[in-house]
């Protein structure tokens, strides 16, 4: 049985229930569902200073702006004398009609919509014995600034960046992209956190199939909260079982917007600083946001730089190991004599040595990223130079190592992607294993499975290998593995299945 | 990673039924910098370890014997207490009784042995000229020497039925030392280049360069030389450097028309030249192919500067 496999013990079942709340929609029923919360607010008024004709306002406090309540409800409640000498219904209407002054007022009828919409940040209005509410939007804006992107620099282009808003994120969408097209649906995801998931695309360009399935996953998805993006990803993705990134996702807006026009499909989820596209193959994760910034040429030399550091990165520890311990003969002689007299007091075997030190390499990198910026800087520092060269004078590993493994660990570091870069530090070392075990051989054989494993995935019905494999008959060639001028790029990639193919005149 | 899974497990179950080979730590190897083969009733292996620069280990001379090749350097990987690795080896020395082919042939086979090993062909026994030597024997014939002839380049010409050069040692009083040229055919060492057909012989392969020459007029350093066949006829135009005196330019030609005649003389052709012929004219192939170099005409141009 897999580790991963789940016990021959049938899972309990897992019922969603409908309605979540029972119960008529009536003050008392909605401070039954909210007992015990410090924050839930009932306040009875008179309507226009009508004490016969009096009304709850419920909300919860924090949620709500208390400027708009109290200047745009409460007020007009209760200083509008003419609603007061209303009748009950009339007055109802009238407040629903404009009298009371919000962008959007719903009329609720069960205790469901009523407890969301408080706990969305809207203030409900009841009159005493009838089942129905007023909801009127006046939840807060509070929500961290549009900054800067951290992990994608943009050194020529825009500065923007997603926040956790999911209104903030459409909104810059909207800003970069006008086109009416642009069309975005939402679902709501996790049982507990009913976190508002939207689906962004392009219609007349984006391949409704793609749309289709991607909102049906999206729909699967039965959690109790979308905190992480793993919540996510997860459940969209086509296969689990592999460790390479089958989404793209960007914390930039441009690029999320170019995505898009490209046929993709984006996903922008409540909470994250981040927005997926869909489908994702293996050269977009090779893209660099400012390639299309930089002049083809050298947004083309890049692009073939992060290739073979891609190479680097994973096959150099592997080749290292095979090459000392099976083939010592494919290493030129100076350098052969060099790693002998270095190996010669170090007390490992080189295999072990290597995997040792690609180890030390994940627990440096990961406890710099875990400790505050500059706390992470000293780490870094100091692990990966004094502890680093302390470790070569005392002979516990040889300086050649050290250079194959920080040279390999470098070139992962040119990867736009980190969830390529996570995915190609795994088979880093299986295949320095496989190097150690059975020599180049080893090597050939990881290479087989490596890239046996990568043909044999899909994104959204795309091959994973694309621009290397072949799309329903067409081949994306250079075009897509090099940058070619933009003037000359008339067409989106065929791979997208797009509707429309021309994206320049 | 389902792939990755079964690529270990194939390994593991190879490397655990010993099919693949065994991984060994490059710091226990011994490193053999010059292998020396000899002939006769048993095949014996020379080799020299430990005198290379950075080395940092005193050189050994191991020996091994054997009914083959591969037998012999059995044996001498066996004579070692670490294993001595073949790998690694720059330099082949053949003794002149040595099985040329078998010995290139199994540079070509064996695993470890690289085709970039330069060729030497030793007057005598390689074997004891190289155990003469140990000493120096990096420093004088290492992966520098401009006369080096790597096996990659020699084998193709002799399994063609072809004659090709490589540079000649013989023992001297400091071991060995640099003795001309050794033409090779098929059927293994065909004789040697030695006096003005050396100096032939080497501008032919193009390796004259810095040659001091000595003319009646004073002294010359060659400084270019360039030759082709063309039509019958070995074109040849030295350049030199006048160092001494006032050498002619007619003078320098003579000598070098003097020392090419000397080498086209004994009919070998270690420099291709019927091929070189017949890419000129190639409506005339068959006429040039295997036309026997002694018949060929010289004609030699000299240029001085610095006159």
């Amino acid at each position: 049985m897999g580790f991963f496999e789940r016990s021959p013990r049938p899972d309990p079942p897992h019922p969603r229930r409908e309605p979540r709340l029972e119960g008529e929609l009536t003050p008392e029923n909605l401070a039954r569902v909210f007992a015990g919360c410090v924050d839930y607010n009932r306040r009875s008024v008179a309507v226009g200073g009508n004490e016969a004709l009096r009304c709850e306002l419920i909300f919860l406090a924090g949620m709500v702006r208390m400027e708009r309540v109290s200047d745009y409800v409460l007020r007009p409640l209760a200083q509008d004398g003419e609603l007061g000498r209303l009748g009950e219904a009339v007055a109802w209407e009238k407040m629903r009609s404009g009298a009371l002054y919000s962008l959007s007022v719903t009329e609720r009828t069960t205790l469901d919509e009523a407890a969301m919409d408080l706990i969305e940040g809207n203030c409900l209005l009841i009159f005493p014995g009838k089942e129905r509410a007023l909801s009127f939007n006046t939840g807060t804006e509070e929500k961290r600034g549009v900054a800067d992107p951290e992990n994608e620099v943009s050194v020529k282009g825009p500065r923007d960046s997603f926040v956790e808003n999911l209104r903030t994120n459409t909104s810059l969408v909207r800003r970069h992209l006008k086109a009416p097209e642009l069309k975005i649906t939402e679902q709501v995801v996790g049982r507990q956190s009913l976190t508002p998931v939207d689906l962004l695309w392009v219609e007349g360009i984006a391949d409704p199939e793609t749309v289709a399935e991607l909102e049906k996953r999206v729909k699967k998805i039965d959690i109790d909260a979308l905190l992480a993006t793993g919540n996510l990803e997860e459940y969209i993705v086509d296969r689990l079982d592999t460790v390479f990134p089958m989404v793209q996702y960007t914390e930039r807006p441009d690029r999320f917007c170019y995505g898009l026009c490209q046929g993709r499909v984006g996903v922008l989820v409540e909470g994250l600083p981040l927005g997926y596209l869909a489908p994702g193959v293996i050269g977009d994760f090779l893209h660099a946001p400012q390639d299309r910034s930089e002049n083809w040429m050298v947004a083309s030399a890049l692009t073939v730089l992060r290739w073979l550091c891609l190479l680097v990165t994973l096959y150099l520890p592997g080749v290292y190991v095979a090459m000392v311990n099976f083939h010592p003969e494919m290493i030129p002689t100076r350098l052969a004599l060099s790693i002998m007299a270095a190996r010669r007091d170090v007390p490992f075997s080189a295999l072990f040595e290597t995997l040792l030190l690609l180890l030390a390499f994940e627990v440096l990198q990961e406890a710099g990223l875990r400790l505050p910026q500059s706390i992470g800087q000293t780490v870094s520092i100091l692990g990966g130079l004094v502890v680093g060269s302390a470790a070569v004078e005392a002979r516990l590993i040889s300086p050649a190592v050290l250079v194959v493994v920080a040279a390999a660990g470098i070139a992962g570091y040119t990867m736009p992607s980190q969830d390529l870069a996570a995915g190609l530090r795994l088979w880093r070392f299986l295949l320095s294993v496989l190097g150690g075990l059975a020599g180049l051989f080893g090597v050939v054989v990881g290479t087989v499975a490596l890239v046996g494993h990568l043909a044999g995935l899909e994104s959204f019905g795309v091959a994973y290998l694309t621009p290397f494999a072949v799309n329903a008959g067409e081949r994306v060639g250079s075009r897509s593995l090099l940058r070619q001028p933009l003037p000359k790029d008339k067409l989106r990639p065929g791979y997208l299945n797009t509707e429309n193919r021309r994206k320049q005149g | 990673m389902r792939g990755g899974k079964w690529a270990l497990g194939l390994v593991i179950l190879l490397v655990g039924r010993g099919i693949l080979p065994q991984s060994r730590e490059m710091e226990e190897l011994k490193l053999v910098n010059t292998l020396a083969v000899d002939g006769g009733e048993k095949i014996v292996v020379t080799g020299v370890t430990g005198v290379r620069a950075g080395e940092n280990e005193e050189p050994e001379v191991l020996t091994g014997e054997g009914e083959s090749l591969a037998g012999a350097c059995k044996a001498l990987r066996e004579s070692s207490a670490r294993r001595a690795y073949l790998g690694q080896t720059e330099q082949l020395l053949v003794g002149d009784e040595g099985e040329l082919m078998e010995t290139l042939g199994f540079v070509v086979e064996h695993r470890e042995l690289r085709m970039d090993t330069l060729l030497y062909i030793v007057k005598g026994s390689a074997g004891d000229g190289l155990a003469a030597s140990a000493q120096r024997v990096a420093g004088e014939t290492g992966g520098q020497d401009a006369r080096g002839r790597t096996v990659g380049e020699i084998l193709p010409r002799l399994a063609q039925g072809e004659y090709a050069l490589a540079p000649a040692l013989a023992a001297g009083e400091e071991g060995l030392e640099p003795a001309g040229w050794a033409a090779l055919g098929p059927e293994g060492v065909v004789g040697y280049y030695e006096g003005d057909a050396e100096l032939g012989a080497g501008l032919l392969a193009g390796s004259g360069q810095e040659q001091v020459v000595e003319l009646a007029g004073g002294v010359a350093e060659l400084m270019k030389v360039k030759t082709w066949a063309k039509g019958g006829t070995v074109f040849c135009t030295l350049t030199a450097r006048v160092v001494q005196g006032r050498p002619g330019e007619e003078e320098l030609a003579a000598w070098g028309e003097g020392v090419l005649r000397a080498a086209l003389g004994p009919g070998w052709d270690c420099w291709g030249l019927d091929r070189e012929q017949g890419a000129m004219e190639p409506w005339n192939w068959d006429d040039w192919k295997g036309e026997p170099v002694a018949k060929m005409d010289v004609k030699v141009t000299g240029r001085l500067v610095g006159s």
